[in-house]
């Protein structure tokens, strides 16, 4: 069965079994979790979204060949219409000299950047919009209207790429497939890059961050393009050039993608707190040195007080009439709902929502990309579907649709030329931030294990016929890796058996709430930095989230727990045999194996101490040594070795010492010194090889303190390769003013 | 035909180093017919690595500064000599609503020239108090009033009934609670009277600049204890020459300091114009590092030459 053909029954069971498909698709790509639950980030900023994964409708929009050239040609001249808006209100302003736009409604609009009034000429600019998406809607009698034009940061391409990567997986093939829209990342490529009057021009995508509500977007669009995604702080101005912070210094950005508004993007222009733009940014537009797509200035065209202006104002500019009338629910007095701002019935189409057909309205985007050789508008597109609760300006609707355009001709402009691409090699250029947010991922990780295989040793352990009320070994090691107090002993009364089992549910539960923390900052971290990770990894760390769902429902859940070791594991054998070597790695590599010193360290500790416990019999000093080889991973090495009862001697010897065990101490310091030799950290690598060789020293009798200074060092190292390598790049902050001064005035 | 020389110091202590350190400064005073300006130049310390000066929309002058070595301090000061006449009140007798018609229908040019100082910004504009806002328009602005009178007397109604109070206000409070306490400072005084002028349809802007003091009697006057200061103009219309010679040049504006009810304003010195505070913010800035407490400390001398 093909989807589209309308006279066709549609079977709620097969596109229940669609809809399946599609939703794990989205989870393998790590799109339809990731931008929610993200708690917090290593350098603070805690990131709270409310849970908004979408969901892809099983069945497509489908646009004939014929309307669609229409669509073509109206949102052709509509970008055409507002371009030239634009022109004149930043420059000649014909509109206002001639009474069209009252110039106190116009300066009288927060939209309207004076500071790019003059731009054309003061910034050598090609053209005010390179990318441009307008929401249309469809009238249940055929006419077409705009709800909303997309000028300032136009987003939803990157969606529309993803959408339609998973939908037409799971589809079956037929006649009617449509049109591919691949050819989008060329044409986004080319416009962006034909914004610069360099040849080869550096092009990076400037987001605000994973929280912005349409991450997954510019993460996805990002890694598409092949450009690098920063933030605000990886960029700074200098000499009336942008730069791009990097591990090997300062790299000049000619073009920015910029997907943070106007008024958020220069705080020195618009004088407000708040971390998301690049001060001084203005300045080298100003200056000629940088080009952004879309140009600073282009949201004046979505502020609610002008909206209404413009299909008029844009017919006496051009000399014709918009094809396409602008019905927007800002501009409408009474009823948002799409009926009553449209003035007449919406076009209705089937959708599945919750297991059964329903008809809904449906706006659709669509967008357009502007290059030297004209624009062209990408056929296909994501649809969101109205329901009842939901307002059509808000791109929060949750169910989204493919949009899908018939005809196998491939319009000759959506076939973009390829241009001196600019030839940045990823694998080098690492973005100062990205560094330390695989540094911060790798630790997370690493500590994740530890902790989860710690807590696992605990939940699954047997019942014991008799307890002292003395916290038992694991307890102890669990206190010990998650930094918190020993726990208390317990008031054990005769012929209670559930004390123990109490404890240990005790000392899991308080234990989760690190765990939840290091597997929240993974998915954060790993989720700005989402190109140096490999495709897989988006459904590992989807998975996780909702194993770590189920630890926050459960914390002594084994099922869970193992769950999660899995997934951890998963994602180490991606780590390790899916990421290109470079610097980026070696950091990240570096922090794994720094945290895993930390652990086989701190275990060490725990082995000595248990040994050293004259109040315990040899059972339970056996078992506890059992319990930190068992937490380390490390008890099935210990078996194939020793085929004995477990001593201190050898668990020391394979926790620490052993180098052919990959989780001992040994062998972890080896991994830092090898990665600190990548990455060139001259400073570092003796002091790490002392660490080595004072580690490969301590025996068991040596002084227990030993080790506690040895984790010193270790840590004392590590924050000195991130303060000098990594400095985390400041936000800018204001210098207040309290600038009038009325001390002195009468 | 008065000389003044101003100087005009911002000194901001980061209370750590910063690397990276923007600054937009509007503190060069522009030419006008009342005003011409014989020497102007800022100097930073620490010196800047990027010193670019540009006009903004209004005209204004624009000094964009950036420093990128590490630096604890920073200091901008602006010095000038400017040569100042009195400003003669327009000759017209029309009333405010006629001149506010002219002003809604200008054309052309003057369109662009004069329109911009009808809009209403968020500096000038109540949210909560519209009422209090109308109440004082409707009371000076009475149907067919000669507009130099309307004007004069609003200047005179805000300096009787609002105090003057440097701790009512700082400078993100909202015309609101100005209206509501009846207090604030110049900058309020400036931003309350142009709201009620554009609510009535006069295009009026804001002014930024300095006023001369005297020292208590007997006293000597003390350096650094001037102040910038703000007061606004107002658009009554094409003046009876321009309008005799059918060329409009958009003159006609008319400066009041409600602060001090002057109209027009004596002692005066302006540095630039636009539609409210932000416009003409004399320094603003955005440093690059860790935050910490800063200090930031400004001394102004406007000293009488002759």
């Amino acid at each position: 069965m093909t989807t589209i053909d309308a006279n066709e029954p549609i079977d709620p069971v097969v596109l229940g079994r669609r809809q399946g498909a599609i939703d794990r698709l989205l989870m393998a790509e790590g799109a339809g979790h990731i931008v929610h639950d993200l708690p917090v980030r290593s350098d603070g900023r805690s990131v709270g979204l409310a849970s908004r994964p979408w969901r892809l409708d099983p069945l497509p929009y489908v646009i004939t060949a014929d309307e669609f050239s229409w669509i073509e040609g109206a949102v052709t001249r509509r970008m055409q219409m507002i371009e030239a808006l634009l022109t004149d209100l930043y420059g000649e302003r014909r509109l206002v000299a001639d009474g069209v736009i009252d110039p106190a409604v116009l300066w009288g609009s927060p939209g309207y950047r004076l500071s790019a009034v003059g731009a054309t000429s003061r910034r050598q600019q090609r053209r005010w919009l390179s990318t441009y998406a307008v929401d249309l809607v469809r009238t249940a009698d055929g006419v077409w209207f705009a709800l909303s034009d997309h000028t300032d940061t136009p987003a939803g391409l990157g969606y529309t790429l993803l959408d339609r990567g998973v939908l037409t997986q799971v589809v079956d093939g037929g006649s009617d497939l449509p049109r591919p829209i691949d050819a989008s990342l060329a044409l986004m490529r080319r416009a962006l890059v034909d914004t610069a009057s360099v040849e080869g021009p550096r092009v990076v995508v400037l987001t605000s961050g994973i929280d912005h509500p349409a991450y997954v977007d510019h993460s996805y669009l990002a890694t598409q393009l092949g450009f690098n995604l920063v933030e605000g702080p990886d960029l700074v101005v200098r000499d009336s050039q942008l730069w791009l912070q990097t591990l090997g210094g300062l790299e000049q950005v000619d073009v920015l993608h910029r997907r943070i508004v106007d008024r958020q993007l220069d705080p020195l222009e618009t004088n407000t707190y708040g971390a998301a733009g690049i001060p001084a940014v203005l300045l080298a537009d100003d200056a000629g040195t940088l080009t952004m797509g879309n140009a600073h200035g282009t949201g004046v065209i979505e502020d609610p007080s002008l909206i209404g202006l413009w299909d008029r104002a844009g017919a006496i500019l051009t000399g014709e009439d918009p094809w396409l009338q602008l019905r927007s629910p800002k501009l409408s007095r009474g009823s948002t709902s799409i009926d009553d701002v449209l003035g007449r019935a919406a076009e209705r189409v089937p959708c599945l929502v919750d297991g059964r057909i329903a008809e809904h309205p449906i706006v659709l985007r669509f967008h357009a990309v502007a290059t030297d050789d004209g624009i062209a508008v990408i056929p296909g597109g994501n649809g969101r579907v109205i329901e009842p609760h939901d307002d059509p300006t808000l791109p929060t609707p949750a169910r989204a649709k493919d949009i899908w355009v018939l005809g196998a001709d491939v319009a000759s402009s959506l076939v973009a030329e390829a241009k001196s691409a600019p030839q940045v090699d990823f694998i080098t250029s690492v973005p100062t931030r990205a560094a330390d947010s695989l540094f911060w991922l790798g630790r997370a990780a690493e500590r994740a294990e530890a902790v989860a295989r710690s807590m696992r040793v605990i939940a699954s352990a047997a019942p014991m016929a008799t307890w002292s009320g003395r916290p038992t070994a694991a307890m102890r090691l669990l206190a010990a890796l998650t930094g918190s107090a020993a726990p208390a002993v317990a008031v054990v009364v005769r012929g209670q058996s559930m004390a123990l089992a109490e404890a240990r549910r005790l000392a899991v539960e308080s234990a989760s709430s690190s765990l939840e923390f290091h597997i929240g900052s993974m998915l954060a971290e790993s989720a700005s930095v989402r190109e140096f990770l490999s495709t897989t990894t988006g459904r590992v760390l989807g998975e996780m989230v909702d194993t770590r769902e189920r630890l926050v429902e459960r914390p002594d859940d084994v099922d869970a727990i193992d769950a999660l070791l899995f997934q951890l594991s998963a994602f180490a054998g991606l780590w390790s045999e899916s990421v290109v070597r470079g610097p980026a790695w070696y950091f990240g590599d570096f922090a794994k194996r720094y945290e895993r010193s930390l652990v086989a360290v701190t275990s060490a500790d725990m082995a000595v101490q248990i040994d050293a416990d004259s109040d315990s019999d040899d059972l339970t000093r056996r078992r506890g040594l059992e319990a930190v080889l068992s937490a380390n991973d490390s008890l099935v090495a210990y078996r194939r070795r020793h085929r004995s009862d477990v001593e201190l001697d050898a668990v020391l010897a394979l926790v620490l010492h052993d180098q052919r065990n990959p989780r001992s101490g040994a062998a972890s310091i080896a991994g830092m010194i090898r990665n600190a030799e990548a990455i060139g950290w001259v400073a570092g690598i003796d002091r790490l090889e002392l660490a080595a060789s004072d580690l490969a020293a301590f025996r068991p009798h040596s002084p227990a303190t030993e080790l506690s200074e040895l984790s010193d060092r270790l840590h004392a190292l590590a924050k000195e390769l991130t303060s000098t390598r990594l400095v985390a790049p400041p936000h800018p902050t204001l210098v207040g003013p309290r600038l009038v001064d009325p001390g002195a005035v009468a | 035909m008065t000389k003044y020389r101003v100087s005009h110091r911002t000194s901001y202590a980061y209370g750590l180093a910063v690397k990276d350190a923007y600054s937009v400064a509007c503190l060069l005073p522009r030419e006008r017919d009342c005003q011409e300006v014989i020497t102007s130049r800022v100097t930073t310390t620490p010196i800047a690595d990027e010193f670019v000066e540009t006009r903004d929309v209004f005209g204004n002058r624009i000094v964009q500064v950036g420093v990128h070595h590490g630096h604890d301090a920073f200091e901008i000061i602006a010095e000038s000599t400017v040569d100042t006449q009195a400003q003669t009140i327009p000759a017209t007798s029309r009333s405010w609503d006629e001149a506010a018609k002219i002003a809604r229908n200008l054309r052309g040019r003057s369109a662009l020239k004069v329109g911009p100082y009808r809009a209403a910004t968020v500096a000038s504009t109540p949210t909560t108090r519209r009422n209090l806002l109308a109440d004082l328009a409707n009371r000076i602005f009475v149907p067919g009033r000669p507009v130099i009178d309307a004007v004069t007397d609003l200047s005179r109604e805000i300096f009787e009934t609002y105090s003057f109070d440097s701790t009512a206000t700082d400078w993100a409070t909202p015309l609101d609670s100005v209206l509501e306490k009846r207090a604030g400072v110049c900058q309020d005084f400036a931003h309350l009277a142009t709201a009620v002028m554009r609510s009535v349809g006069l295009p009026a802007s804001y002014v930024s600049g300095y006023i001369e003091t005297e020292p208590p009697p007997g006293e000597v006057k003390s350096i650094g204890a001037d102040a910038s200061h703000a007061w606004c103009s107002v658009w009554t219309g094409p003046d009876d020459q321009e309008l005799r010679s059918g060329v409009l040049r958009t003159g006609g504006w008319l400066d009041l300091d409600p602060t001090n009810h002057q109209v027009p304003p004596t002692r005066h010195v302006t540095v630039g114009w636009g539609r409210d505070y932000a416009d003409v913010a004399p320094v603003r800035g955005v440093v690059l590092g860790p935050s910490s407490n800063q200090r930031m400390d400004v001394a102004v001398d406007v000293t009488r030459l002759d």
